[in-house]
């Protein structure tokens, strides 16, 4: 059974090399966290500040928000890239990050052992692996080409063996960053049943996205995030209507 | 959706035991840094010809110069010199280049593990792992020096295995460090940089701890103790057991002090690239 327990999660980046000038008082930002100072004049961004949420099988979760509100932070705390400065997390699955397609592959590496170096990423061996080899090679229709360097493909050939390696690894726990999807008109099809069909079989699903229509179709839970405070989470009907709100307001308060 | 759990319930596991858990996770993960390391050396030489023979070839051409050229300033015979000198940039060379490569290990994994969780210490093996081939097959230059120059290895030669896997638990903890340290302090990367063409001029490499006075300069430093492990017992020199204890110190105290970094800011690491 997978599960995912955030805790009054914290997350703050600190700022290096950028002594940032102080906020004036009463200036506001509409986007991006909180910059917090410490008495010495260091500054650091607050990326996610108290958020609390319990996720079990079978959720399928939107992280909406705008630019800078934590969205892909959330996701990076579950995939154990940051561990939370405050609070506490707790994950229990395998968990599978889909945010770069092409991440830990090689241009100079063969379609073959590119296999190999995403595998090494998600924590597989080589051998393990290369089982998923033929699969990949059908799927991304790429035969001959997995003996050639990346080098060698077309962009949007690399991206379809990006996407064939990426779906073939599976986990209980998958998390979503937007923009993952890429290719050509045809091959796009296809890759939307299979990553459909790859998402079917997760038991957790945490995308982050601004597409409220695809948040709408694929999300039983929607969590909105503000300046990386939790602001709602629930039915995405009543969340998305929150978030119109203070989008409208925020917009008067522009004027 | 929200739970508020008390703090107690979901009590992480101490630094010092996530530090270590690292550490045997990544051990355990070995055909995942075995293969990376593999591949950082395909990609290192790809289409030069001789791939990672290059690196031997280089190594055999410094050895063969500064052997020659010392020899006469030193008025020693080449057959003795050359022997000393090949052993001895045998074991420095890899012991600078393995710390050289240590501060880049996470800073150069940026990407990676701003997306991905893997155990921080995969890394510092798979660099680990990629010098000890390189240092393999330098080793066929040592082989061939000894066989030219007539040196018939002393029986204590298999002392030269104990040495050098002292030096390699030295460099595992070291490496680490530099690495940990560039993450928040780049300059690291550059102060290693400047210090380790210095420290191969200052360590008895070219020229022989002859005299007292230089023989103290030696035994002050790591790195004879470290070269001299090898050395010493494939001369037929045996190193006294006084090196052996001073070099398992410092193996100790690395450890140490690794661990403790490592645990006090291996959740930092992110942050900080």
């Amino acid at each position: 059974m997978s599960a995912i327990v955030l805790d009054r999660v914290g997350v703050r980046f600190p700022l290096f090399g950028a002594r940032a000038r102080q906020q004036q008082p009463g200036a506001s930002l509409s986007v991006g966290g909180a910059i917090a100072w410490s008495g010495r004049g260091r500054a650091s961004v607050v990326a996610l500040d108290g958020v609390s949420l319990t996720l079990r099988d079978g959720d399928r979760v939107g992280i909406i928000g705008h630019n800078g509100s934590g969205k892909s932070t959330l996701l990076r705390v579950v995939g154990g890239v940051y561990e939370p400065c405050r609070g506490s997390l707790h994950v229990s699955g395998r968990v599978l990050s889909l945010f770069d397609p092409m991440l830990g592959m090689s241009t100079e590496c063969t379609g073959r052992e590119n296999v190999v170096l995403r595998g090494i990423f998600v924590g597989r061996t080589p051998r393990q692996a290369l089982t998923k080899l033929d699969e990949i090679a059908e799927f991304s229709e790429l035969g001959a080409y997995m003996d050639l360097p990346l080098k060698t493909y077309s962009t949007g050939m690399q991206l379809r063996l990006a996407f064939s390696i990426a779906t073939a690894f599976e986990a209980e726990i998958l998390l979503l960053d937007e923009q993952f999807m890429a290719g050509d008109a045809a091959f796009m099809e296809k890759a939307e049943r299979r990553l459909k069909a790859f998402v079917a079989r997760a038991g957790i699903v945490v995308q982050a996205s601004h597409s409220e229509q695809l948040i709408r179709d694929t999300c039983t839970k929607v969590v909105l995030l503000e300046k990386g405070r939790l602001a709602m989470a629930g039915e995405p009907g009543e969340v998305f209507a929150r978030y119109r709100e203070t989008r409208a307001a925020e917009a008067v308060r522009a004027r | 959706m929200a739970a508020a759990r008390s703090e107690a319930e979901w009590r992480r596991p101490s630094r010092l035991r996530a530090a270590i858990d690292d550490m045997v996770e990544g051990a355990r993960h070995w055909p995942q840094w075995f293969t990376l390391g593999n591949i950082d050396i395909k990609l290192r030489f790809r289409r030069s010809g001789l791939g990672p023979l290059w690196s031997t070839l280089s190594f055999a051409v410094l050895a063969a110069a500064l052997g020659l050229v010392y020899s006469r300033l030193f008025g020693e015979p080449v057959a003795t010199y050359l022997p000393y000198v090949v052993l001895g940039l045998f074991v420095w060379g890899f012991l600078a280049s393995t710390l050289q490569e240590a501060c880049d290990v996470f800073v150069a994994a940026e990407h990676a593990l701003k997306q991905y969780y893997v155990p921080r210490t995969t890394l510092v093996y798979r660099a680990l792992w990629r010098n000890l081939v390189l240092l393999g097959l330098n080793f066929t230059v040592v082989a061939g020096v000894l066989a030219l120059c007539g040196t018939r290895p002393a029986p204590a030669a298999p002392l030269a295995l104990a040495g050098l896997a002292l030096l390699l638990l030295g460099l595992f903890p070291a490496s680490l460090l530099l690495a940990l340290a560039t993450v928040r302090f780049r300059a690291v990367a550059r102060i290693v940089q400047t210090a380790l063409p210095i420290g191969m001029l200052v360590t008895p490499i070219l020229w022989r701890p002859a005299t007292p006075e230089l023989r103290d300069v030696a035994e002050m430093n790591p790195f004879y103790f470290a070269i001299e492990l090898v050395r010493g017992p494939i001369l037929g020199e045996a190193p006294p057991p006084l090196l052996w204890a001073a070099a398992a110190g410092c193996v100790v105290i690395l450890l140490a002090a690794a661990l403790l970094a490592f645990g006090a800011v291996r959740h930092r690491i992110t942050y900080w690239l």
